[in-house]
């Protein structure tokens, strides 16, 4: 628990550091914090979605790499907002800032479209492994009968 | 009406990810698999109450109280993310692991056929 807090206070430190130059009234240093977060979590699924793609090149894996990879821009976006917000280029309710928006949650519902066929995928491969298991288990018992 | 909307879109896709997570778990009953059922509980509560609070309470509710259960759900569904992430990211290898495991049995079968 000690860890923990310890962790929880340096990363808020640090987010105070980083961002406290540009901090707005529309963004704490938690939402900066919580945008890295994201961040992270996009950058696990786009691995994940490139493993996917090179083992199983299918279009499940590809809608996962495609939503992991907006996932990823969008995170890279917010976790950008307060510097780009300070030097002038974005403001908040522009028609960029809505799209950004819109692309997060477009991103995720993509994600997980891409993790559901995955799933499906890994549930269909697990039963044809099984069969083809029982099949040479049969072959087998055929040939020493 | 628009971040409603919005929230309301990050609500469906963990739901999706919940659906994905229980046939991942009825197929194999991994850690991947409870990592990523937790990952989309927690990703589905936090634009959930996001969606009914933005709906229905923010007349009531004072905007500190407002900002800082919205900080605390906006928390809830990184954290939730996360878990999908680091889920997916330990499925990817199992999912390679099976169609190389067919692919193997496949050419096993064949050679004997």
């Amino acid at each position: 628990m000690d860890r923990i807090a310890h962790t929880s206070y340096w990363l808020v430190s640090w987010g105070r550091t980083v961002y406290g130059p540009v901090m707005s009234y529309s963004h704490s240093v938690m939402d900066f914090l919580f945008s890295l977060v994201g961040l992270l979590a996009g950058g696990l699924m786009v691995v994940a979605g490139v493993v996917a793609v090179i083992a199983l090149r299918n279009i499940a894996s590809m809608v996962l790499l495609v939503g992991a990879l907006l996932g990823l821009l969008n995170g890279l976006f917010w976790a950008l907002f307060p510097f780009l917000q300070s030097g002038g280029l974005v403001e908040p309710g522009s028609g960029f800032f809505m799209v950004m928006r819109l692309l997060g949650s477009f991103s995720w519902i993509v994600t997980a479209v891409g993790v559901l066929l995955l799933a499906l995928a890994a549930s269909g491969l697990r039963r044809q492994n099984q069969a083809l298991e029982s099949i040479m288990a049969g072959s087998q018992t055929d040939r020493v009968a | 009406m628009f971040f409603a909307a919005l929230r309301l879109g990050s609500f469906l896709g963990s739901v999706l990810v919940f659906f994905a997570a229980l046939l991942i778990f009825r197929a194999v009953k991994n850690k991947a698999a409870i990592v990523l059922m937790v990952g989309a509980v927690l990703a589905t509560f936090g634009p959930l109450c996001s969606f009914l609070l933005s709906m229905f309470a923010i007349g009531q509710l004072g905007m500190e109280t407002y900002g800082m259960i919205t900080l605390v759900t906006n928390g809830v569904g990184a954290l939730g993310w996360l878990l999908v992430g680091l889920a997916v990211m330990m499925l990817a290898p199992l999912v390679s692991g099976l169609a190389r495991r067919n692919r193997e049995l496949d050419e096993i079968l064949a050679g004997r056929n």
